[in-house]
């Protein structure tokens, strides 16, 4: 494994618990970001193999910042957390090339399986 | 190339159209009488909102029941309505009785006579045989008067 | 991962975020209308739900998000922090920062009853997750779902596949190709809670790699019912049959993938699953009945009738609309009520005795009011049925980029006029005709980078959409800046073909044929470059179906440009319906100035040519029954409209007056407006015809 990811959500308790699962998994946690601003930025010195983005957050959600992180690498791997209820969004994110989404609250495996099938994609 | 057709008798006679340009074939009770009709047009039927205009296919080919009176009579509970769509449009043929679908060989559909049958010729593609029975082929764009260049266009008759 | 180590971290974040939120409330208090203030909330609510949800606290998570419902309905504006609402969020904020400290002595919080908190928060509506979106606020109208089915086995929507014209071709054509057919059924994971988004990954993921001609259950437009989508099945075509299972089973939650191999035939001839059974397009039902067909499979029965009708009774009937617009029709019903007062005190005024004359200028006042109330409603209710051509657009992006991948072009897209807005029941219909439109672009407009270079081109190549309202159209442009097609082979292939007019054509004449259905054959495209596939459905498409038109423009070498007009469709007109002796009519309501009862001696002058006085003029009289019937019937008296036109006008006398109503007018065909009487028809609730009555032809011969 090995592969790198970046964490984007403005809920530290989340990104810690994320990183947690993906360190016991094997994966690198490039780095973490709270926002999307921090989430493009970070992506494009990072190039991390993977991102993990959380729908809502301040500053640009994570629909714009997936948006913003296409342009930099057409081939980017994205996967998109969103709470539940959050249809429209996520077909939004679909259409615009997400790789998989993941509805909270998840279950540590659901997340690894999730990383694993896009990674391998 | 050999091609499916659905085949129907009207006034004793066999026809048959491209199976492709059948959308529906519905009872004749759903027929709705509209005001002072057109020519050969027998009524319309509203499927599913769209208003769809039935052709009576006796009318418009002019066929003679004088010969064949007998068998030309239809079983009322036979009688359909075939929903065709030509030129990207429904429409609606009223007929005696659906027969069965066939497969002709379209080479095999020879135009030589035509004028024989007691129907209009220029309403025809040609003639089928299969099994020693002869099939009338329609030319459904003439028979419901959508090429506008065509005379006899059923479009801009008047009373 | 550490248990008591998890714990302990969720208790720091989540003590700090409930001693924020009710900071926060105490500032929203004093600043109701802060929407920085409402957002802040509302985050903190947000994730105090999620937070607690994932540690398993069920009440806590609950209660969070009822409060951060409420939020959401401030947020975007459907609810005013007036004192009831804060007071409640203040109760929800002290439930929560009391069943933190009993999670920090080690409780769970589960045994705090929080039902009154939850009530009182109810109140204040919400009661669907939140999470709205924040640009182009679209709210769900719907509150709860009537008639759902409780159990899931009988969610599985088991409508045919049936076919359209456009899929069928799509079908045609991929067999001339040499594809293969495939029926895919993706079963959704149980544990999957948005089946649709799920669904919708598998069919855009597939259709990144292959043509996906028709999904049931449909993918666009308004999803169904979302437990529908646990089973969805796909039927497409692709050259390569090991990439679209991959691609099917390559998707995370999926608990089951079924390819089938299917035969076009099976298909082609009578374009739905099971042979021996058609349909309009559109999922109907078959009554091709004891058509005793050999090779044709069993006739329809009245079992699948049945389940046609399940199927048909599950699709929605509710629909998506901008709260802002709903907002419009708000003012407009205040203005209304306003109105209404008024004209019921001048009622109330002349009852007791004023005069008439007095209050008549305030009475004309309230009605010009009331008319332009009632326009200003039926524009705001059409309103509601449009939606942003975006809905369309939004999917472009991924598939230019997937197809500039996969050819090796690559391709800048550039969309505008995203916002114009639709109809509702067009996007559907369009949908397919603008992705084809753009696959012939990068399949054959646009040229290999190193060609376009040699052509002193740019590498990239350029594709644009647009959308703007012009008049009473919408025009859609898509244009590329490719090779663009050679009209003299155009007019080389007519002149093969036998047309003869083609040697003087002109270069919009000869582009026009590309829309026939000969060009659009495979050996054609070769030399057209391909361009003119499928054509002949797009236009079919364009100009039966939606009534528009499309175009054809292109420069050798430079490029070539399609574009498509569509009228603003669905005229709904407010009309007096009429009788006929068994026919029914309707005047729209601006042709007509009153009703009337004319006594058989008012009618003068002989027949044909009658007329009877209004008011001091002497107008002409018309019948139903002289026009469509059996003459006009000789009684005593008649019923008749007033129609008019500038200040010409006419009795029509009819059998019956029934009521003014709207109608939604649909076009009549051709073949039953033969003298042009009609400008329409329209159909009932209960399903009569109703024909809409051109009154210019009156006017035109008789007046």
């Amino acid at each position: 494994m090995g592969a790198s990811i970046l964490i984007a959500d403005d809920l530290s308790f989340m990104r810690m618990i994320q990183k947690e699962i993906l360190t016991e998994r094997g994966y690198t946690v490039a780095g973490e970001a709270a926002d999307g601003l921090e989430a493009v930025e970070k992506f494009k010195t990072l190039r991390p193999d993977l991102v993990l983005l959380d729908i809502t957050m301040p500053n640009m959600n994570g629909l714009e910042a997936m948006r913003k992180i296409f342009t930099i690498d057409p081939g980017a791997k994205v996967i998109m957390c969103s709470a539940l209820g959050q249809q429209n969004l996520i077909v939004e994110a679909i259409k615009a090339g997400v790789k998989d989404f993941i509805v909270k609250p998840f279950k540590p495996e659901r997340i690894l399986s999730a990383i694993e099938k896009a990674l391998r994609a | 190339m050999r091609k499916r057709y659905v085949t129907f008798s009207l006034a004793g006679g066999r026809y048959c159209i491209p199976v492709d340009q059948v959308l529906q074939i519905l009872r004749l009770e759903d027929l709705i009488e509209i005001p002072k009709p057109p020519p050969f047009v027998e009524g319309v039927i509203n499927l599913r909102g769209d208003i769809i205009p039935v052709v009576s296919l006796r009318a418009r080919l002019e066929v003679s029941s004088g010969e064949r009176g007998a068998r030309g009579v239809p079983e009322q509970r036979k009688r359909r309505v075939v929903i065709i769509r030509v030129d990207g449009k429904p429409y609606g043929l009223d007929v005696d009785e659906v027969r069965e679908i066939i497969e002709i060989n379209e080479e095999g559909i020879t135009t030589d006579a035509t004028t024989m049958f007691g129907v209009r010729a220029d309403f025809l593609l040609g003639i089928a045989r299969r099994d020693e029975a002869v099939y009338l082929v329609l030319d459904l764009p003439r028979v419901l008067g959508t090429s506008r260049e065509l005379p006899g266009s059923l479009v801009g008759q008047s009373q | 991962m550490d248990e008591s180590r998890l714990r302990h971290a969720f208790l720091e974040e989540a003590e700090e975020l409930s001693q924020k939120l009710g900071e926060s409330l105490m500032a929203l208090e004093s600043d109701r209308t802060s929407a920085h203030l409402v957002n802040e909330v509302f985050r903190l609510t947000h994730s105090l739900k999620s937070e607690s949800a994932l540690m398993g606290f069920a009440a806590l998570s609950e209660l969070a998000h009822r409060m951060e419902d409420v939020l959401g309905l401030a947020r975007n504006g459907s609810l005013s922090i007036e004192k009831p609402v804060i007071d409640s969020l203040f109760a929800g904020a002290d439930l929560i920062a009391e069943m933190m400290a009993a999670i920090a002595k080690g409780e769970s919080g589960a045994s705090f009853a929080t039902g009154e908190v939850l009530r009182g928060l109810s109140a204040f509506g919400g009661k669907d997750p939140g999470g709205t979106p924040t640009s182009g606020a679209v709210a769900q109208m719907q509150r709860g779902r009537a008639g759902t089915p409780a159990d899931a086995a009988d969610l599985v929507f088991d409508a045919p596949l049936t076919l359209g014209e456009f899929e069928k071709l799509q079908l045609a054509e991929a067999r001339d190709r040499g594809e293969a057919l495939l029926k895919i059924t993706v079963s959704v994971d149980e544990a999957e809670t948005m089946k649709f988004p799920r669904a919708y990954l598998v069919f855009s993921n597939l259709e990144a790699v292959s043509n996906v001609v028709k999904v049931v259950p449909a993918m666009e437009g308004e999803p169904v019912e979302d437990a529908l989508y646990g089973r969805t099945t796909l039927l497409l075509t692709s050259s390569n049959e090991d990439e679209v299972l991959r691609t099917a089973s390559g998707v995370d939650q999926i608990a089951h993938v079924m390819i089938e191999r299917c035969q076009f035939d099976a298909f082609l001839a009578s374009g739905a699953d099971r042979a021996g059974e058609t349909g309009i397009a559109g999922g109907g039902q078959s009554d091709i009945e004891a058509a005793s067909a050999p090779g044709t499979g069993e006739a329809a029965s009245a079992g699948q009738d049945e389940q046609g009708r399940r199927a048909g009774a599950v699709e929605k009937t509710t629909i998506r609309v901008d709260t802002r617009k709903l907002n419009d029709l708000w003012s407009l019903i205040a203005e209304l009520v306003l109105h209404k007062s008024q004209i019921a005190r001048l009622s109330e005024d002349i009852g007791h005795g004023k005069d008439v004359h007095s209050v008549r200028e305030e009475l004309v006042e309230s009605f010009d009011s009331l008319d332009k109330i009632s326009s200003g409603m039926q524009q705001a209710m059409m309103d509601t049925r449009m939606i942003p051509i975006s809905v369309i657009f939004s999917k472009f992006p991924r598939l230019v980029r997937d197809l500039s991948r996969k050819l090796g072009k690559p391709v800048e897209l550039v969309l505008a006029g995203e916002d114009t807005e639709i109809d509702r029941s067009v996007v559907e219909a369009l949908s397919d005709p603008l992705t084809h439109i753009i696959r012939n672009s990068l399949d054959h407009g646009i040229e290999f980078p190193e060609e376009r270079v040699r052509r002193g081109k740019s590498e990239k190549g350029r594709v644009s959409v647009t959308a703007r309202r012009q008049g009473g159209n919408i025009v859609i442009e898509l244009e590329d800046d490719g090779r663009g097609m050679d009209v003299e082979t155009i007019r080389r292939k007519a002149l093969d073909m036998g047309m003869n007019e083609a040697e003087t054509f002109t270069d919009g004449q000869l582009l026009d044929l590309v829309f026939l259905p000969g060009f659009s054959t495979k050996d054609v495209v070769t030399d057209l470059s391909g361009r003119g596939v499928g054509m002949d459905v797009v236009a079919t498409r364009v100009r039966s179906e939606l009534k528009g038109d499309v175009m054809l423009r292109t420069e050798n070498n430079r490029g070539t440009r399609v574009t498509l007009f569509l009228p603003l469709t669905l005229t709904i007109v407010n009309a007096l319906l009429i009788r006929g002796e068994s026919h029914l009519y309707a005047l729209p309501l601006t042709d007509v100035d009153s009703t009337a009862k004319l006594v058989s001696a008012e009618i003068r002058g002989e027949e044909g040519r009658e007329s009877a006085l209004w008011m001091d003029e002497e107008i002409p009289v018309f019948s139903l029954g002289a026009l469509f019937g059996n003459g006009r019937p000789k009684t005593d008296e008649y019923f008749a409209a007033v129609l008019r036109h500038g200040d010409r006008k006419a009795y029509l006398v009819v059998d019956e007056l029934i009521e003014e109503r709207e109608v939604v007018i649909k076009p009549v065909d051709d073949l039953l407006n033969s003298q042009k009487m009609f400008s329409g028809v329209s159909v009932l609730e209960n399903g009569k015809l109703v024909f809409i009555l051109d009154t210019s032809f009156l006017r035109r011969e008789h007046f």
